[in-house]
């Protein structure tokens, strides 16, 4: 980020040498002689259709060639870092499932995983499987999310229709569980907070393959379009090497080729006891990100059905003291979230406040590897490489 | 042939024609755009408007005269750094050549307000036109989306309106005419090998290509790269509220209905109904065939509209260098191929 | 490899540089002179058998008087073994520097730009710590560290904080006391003129203080029960007369949603609604 840059305080406005602009100046003289140019500043968003949230881009634009691009971020930060060493930790679930706001169930097992693992606590078998069907089912609704707003940025107007009559399908379901429809708020140290209702793993089991069925019309509709292919093969190519050096994780990384997923290589919940597929890409570009999208609903989908067949009963909880303290000590948990590895890192010194929660979010780490995909790329190729990274605004800013 | 709307008065005849032209300038667009609500509903398995509606009459059929209602009421905006009379004059140029051109459509026999002798030439030098309102537009709303806007538009209607006219002249050759009218009577009689044909099929090509750059100048998905939203957020049109936006909005439905009628005129045969033969038109009298040709030749517009909404509804953006590439590479090169094809089998026959 | 092997590669190469080396929950973390935390990076990732490429996260972690520890994260996809790479910032709580990671993980710009915007620490070698990546621009003060207070519990307490706790040692960061405080007084009305006052226990009233306070709280609570709900009323009215409302009753206008905040948290006691009322 250079300093050198005035803040503009619209979002597109002012135009080169209009009123009240205060604007860069690159002026470059053409060496044949030729008109001279100059590059154009445009701050893509806080407030633009593309970013779906408040993510800001500062683009140098030569013509719609990008030169530089800047995200600037924290437009959405929340202090939730702060926020989560003033409760303790049955409080800290309810915060943490706010900032990815798509992958609310996700993000509570990573925090309960955490203070499970220093309390050395046994969470009971049903509790485990209700855990990793309830993490799939989110899972799916977030992908279906970005399925349908991908096509939507690129241009694709009924995707994004088709995708959300499923996900208010699976919405349902949930609900019917947890009683939320966004922050679910569902997990507990220890277990959940409930048993599933009468007839959940019924619907459930008549839903997969109707989700099935359906994700292979997206394939139809999108990854077989010929217009679809050209806008996203081979761009926003990105080797393997640069997203592990810059944390890049989740169906970006996969895309490149790095089966790297905390659910087969470390497994928690009872991953361990279910086969999961971990689709891969090869070039690391738009495409691939979207296929692996794709193709990861379908094996969260396999991973359902073997919940289903599994499920144990029993209890779904166990019987905490009165005050919920993790013991003295550092832990790091991850977990695959929808987007990319969830990192919880949990410093406590013994109280029943923790003394520090660190959240590592996917999309920090993989929004900050845009300025690496940007350069150089046109600007509606940026819209594809945008909707493909796959984040949340709030995940980024916490 | 004579306009049925000509009359021994000059002035009566000039009133009615004006009053015909805009009355079917103005509701044609909402027939069109009522179509394209419950079409897209449909294919994105929604209901679209379903409450508004005219009298009795439900299923959303008033809701694009609420929508006008509603700009109208809107705050004129005008941003403090955008060139205002510019600004300001933008929609208007964007919308009146559309309204010229249907001065010289055919609709059906005697349904036409002018049958100019250089028809087709009028109605495609009238459509390009329409790019200046928008690059005054994108120029002068002080915004850069709204000046890549305007460029995009620019640039694409210069790649386009190339087929579009090159298709034309392919049609000029065959009829042998420059007049709308006369080319769609030249259908009624044309031939390919023996069989009665419209000119759509020996020039299929042109067919298609007129239809794709008249999406592109249109700025219809695949083609709105101009007014990405994802992108630049509604290009030339950002800035603009209330009914200057409507303008722009009536601009583009209209020059549907515009673009479908020269489509259906050059190579669907205009008002007729079966190819070869122009059965019914002369059993019946001078209003009855007007009219019939009007209601026929609306059907074949409404079918082309509908092809463009289902693109709509179907097809991702193209992005704006592949548009070019297309353009230049594939539709001016087929475009010239048409004319040279037909040149050679009017010489030969 | 596992913690352990990991531990001795680490003692091995970096010998006495090595501060301290902890292996919990099958997790290694490796405290490092901060001049030796580059090249050990760089050894966790270059080193075939180590092969750490990818960069996890980076995280400040507030170590009181001894200033900031900085964690860094690698993990080895090929391998699948986890490194906790530490260092102590030298410089205290008024100059904690560390050098940057960005030569040998690109990632750990934002990470590093993040930490200093968090916790102060200035990374030495980074390419560009300003402007703030998560605070505003003009944001002052370092939000992660103890001593920066959490504004709304100055002004109200946390109502889980009042359940009786047992006596916590000074220099322990204590949300709900300076807001205890506040509430005798001035309703709501301290505020940032308690802040930095955490760390000096000699202000704040001990655990028993405060536990006592709160039993005579509840007691309190039950003798008013029956006349809170003719006050509320009459309090109502009054906000009806000043259309304002600040002047009766200025807490639980500008703390309400705080109050929704804790009702769903788990302790929340009968006295809580009476809190900050005259």
């Amino acid at each position: 980020m250079s300093e050198t840059r005035a803040p503009q305080g619209d979002g597109g406005g002012g135009m080169p040498g209009g009123p009240g602009e205060s604007m860069r100046l690159e002026v470059r003289d053409e060496e044949q002689g030729g008109l001279q140019t100059q590059e154009m500043n445009l701050n893509i968003g806080p407030q633009h259709p593309a970013t779906h949230g408040v993510l800001r881009v500062v683009l140098d634009l030569d013509g719609e060639r990008i030169a530089r691009a800047e995200p600037v971020i924290g437009y959405m930060h929340r202090g939730f870092e702060k926020l989560a060493e003033h409760r303790d930790y049955r409080q800290i679930i309810a915060l943490v499932n706010r900032h990815d706001w798509l992958s609310a169930f996700c993000n509570e097992i990573g925090v309960a995983l955490a203070v499970e693992t220093m309390m050395e606590l046994e969470v009971p078998e049903r509790a485990q499987w209700i855990r990793t069907l309830l993490c799939e089912w989110n899972r799916i609704m977030n992908h279906l999310m970005f399925v349908g707003s991908f096509g939507l940025e690129l241009g694709a107007l009924t995707p994004v229709f088709y995708a959300f009559r499923e996900r208010e399908e699976i919405q349902h379901l949930m609900e019917s569980a947890t009683g939320g429809r966004l922050h679910f708020t569902f997990c507990r140290v220890g277990g959940l907070k409930d048993d599933l209702p009468l007839g959940f793993l019924k619907a459930s089991e008549q839903l997969v393959p109707v989700i099935r069925q359906r994700v292979q019309d997206y394939r139809d509709l999108l990854l077989g379009n010929e217009i679809f292919q050209a806008r996203t093969s081979g761009v926003g190519k990105l080797p393997a090497e640069v997203a592990l050096d810059y944390g890049v994780s989740g169906p970006a990384l996969h895309a490149t080729g790095v089966a790297e997923d905390a659910r087969v290589t470390e497994p928690y919940a009872k991953y361990a006891d279910v086969d999961v597929r971990v689709p891969t890409g090869e070039t690391g570009d738009s495409y691939d990100r979207f296929r692996v999208l794709l193709d990861r609903i379908d094996a969260s989908l396999d991973i359902v059905a073997q919940c289903l067949d599994n499920m144990p009963s029993g209890p779904v909880n166990v019987k905490l003291p009165k005050q919920v303290k993790a013991p003295e000590g550092a832990v790091y948990v991850r977990t695959e979230n929808p987007l990319g590895q969830g990192g919880y890192y949990l410093v406590s010194d013994g109280k029943k406040y923790p003394w520090r929660l660190k959240m590592r979010t996917p999309s920090f780490s993989n929004i900050s590897m845009l300025p690496y995909l940007l350069e150089g790329e046109l600007l509606p190729n940026m819209i594809a490489i945008l909707g493909s990274v796959y984040f949340v605004v709030g995940d980024i800013d916490r | 042939m004579e306009s049925i709307l000509t009359f021994d008065s000059l002035g009566f005849t000039l009133a009615v024609k004006l009053v015909a032209v805009v009355a079917f300038f103005l509701l044609a667009p909402l027939v069109v755009g009522y179509m394209e609500h419950k079409v897209l509903g449909d294919m994105q398995s929604r209901v679209g408007p379903y409450e508004a509606g005219i009298g009795p009459v439900k299923f959303g059929v008033g809701q694009l005269v609420a929508d006008g209602a509603k700009f109208i009421q809107k705050e004129d905006i005008i941003p403090r750094a955008a060139d205002k009379w510019v600004f300001a004059a933008a929609p208007a140029v964007a919308l009146v050549p559309t309204l010229l051109i249907l001065v010289v459509v055919p609709f059906g026999p005697g349904a036409w307000a002018e049958n100019l002798d250089v028809g087709l030439f009028f109605a495609l030098a009238a459509s390009g036109v329409t790019v200046i309102g928008i690059l005054m537009a994108g120029w002068a709303s002080a915004n850069k989306y709204s000046l890549m806007g305007g460029l995009r538009d620019a640039a694409q209607l210069i790649a386009y309106e190339l087929p579009l006219v090159l298709a034309g002249a392919a049609v000029a050759l065959q009829a042998g005419s420059l007049s709308l009218v006369d080319i769609v009577q030249a259908q009624g009689s044309a031939s390919l090998l023996g069989l009665p044909v419209w000119f759509g099929i020996p020039q299929i090509a042109g067919l298609a290509l007129f239809f794709v750059a008249a999406m592109a100048e249109l700025n219809r998905p695949p083609f709105d790269m101009p007014i990405a939203d994802s992108e630049i957020i509604f290009g030339h049109m950002t800035e603009y509220t209330g009914i200057r936006y409507a303008m722009f909005m009536l601009s583009e439905y209209a020059g549907m209905v515009v673009l479908s009628a020269l489509a259906v005129v050059l190579f669907l045969g205009g008002w007729y109904i079966v190819p070869g033969t122009t059965w019914p038109y002369e059993q019946l009298g001078p209003a009855a065939s007007a009219l019939l040709g009007f209601g026929v030749t609306m059907g074949k517009i409404i079918i082309l509209a509908f092809l463009m909404v289902w693109a709509r509804a179907t097809l991702p953006r193209l992005r704006e260098d592949q548009l070019q590439t297309m353009a230049w590479m594939v539709l001016i090169p087929l475009a010239l191929a048409q004319i040279v094809v037909v040149g050679v089998l009017e010489v030969v026959a | 490899m596992t913690p352990e092997e990991l531990e001795d590669r680490f003692t091995d190469a970096f010998g006495d540089q090595v501060v301290d080396t902890v292996i919990a929950y099958g997790q290694l973390t490796v405290t490092l002179e901060p001049h030796v935390l580059v090249e050990a990076a760089r050894m966790c990732k270059q080193d075939p058998e180590l092969a750490c490429t990818f960069f996890d996260f980076m995280s400040g972690v507030d170590l009181g008087e001894e200033g900031f520890a900085v964690v860094t994260h690698l993990y080895s996809p090929t391998h699948g073994h986890h490194v906790m790479l530490r260092a102590v910032a030298p410089g205290g709580r008024d100059d904690p520097r560390l050098p940057s990671l960005t030569p040998v993980y690109r990632g750990a710009n934002w990470h590093e730009r993040e930490a200093w915007d968090m916790f102060g620490v200035v990374f030495e070698g980074h390419p560009g710590l300003a402007p703030r990546l998560l605070t505003v621009e003009n944001f002052e003060g370092w939000p992660l560290r103890k001593d920066f207070k959490l504004m709304t519990r100055l002004a109200k307490p946390w109502p889980g904080e009042k359940e009786p706790t047992p006596a916590q040692p000074a220099g322990e960061q204590q949300p709900g006391q300076a807001g205890d405080q506040g509430q005798e007084g001035a309703s709501g009305g301290a505020g940032p003129s308690e802040k930095g006052a955490g760390a000096d226990a000699g202000e704040q009233p001990t655990g028993e203080d405060r536990s006592r306070a709160a039993s005579e709280r509840a007691a309190r609570a039950k003798a008013k029960a029956a006349e809170m709900r003719q006050r509320r009323a009459e309090q109502a009215a009054a906000a009806q007369r000043d259309a304002a409302g600040f002047a009766t009753d200025p807490a639980p206008e500008s703390h309400g949603d705080e109050r929704d905040d804790g009702a769903t948290g788990a302790a929340t006691s009968d006295s809580d609604d009476e809190r900050g009322r005259p």
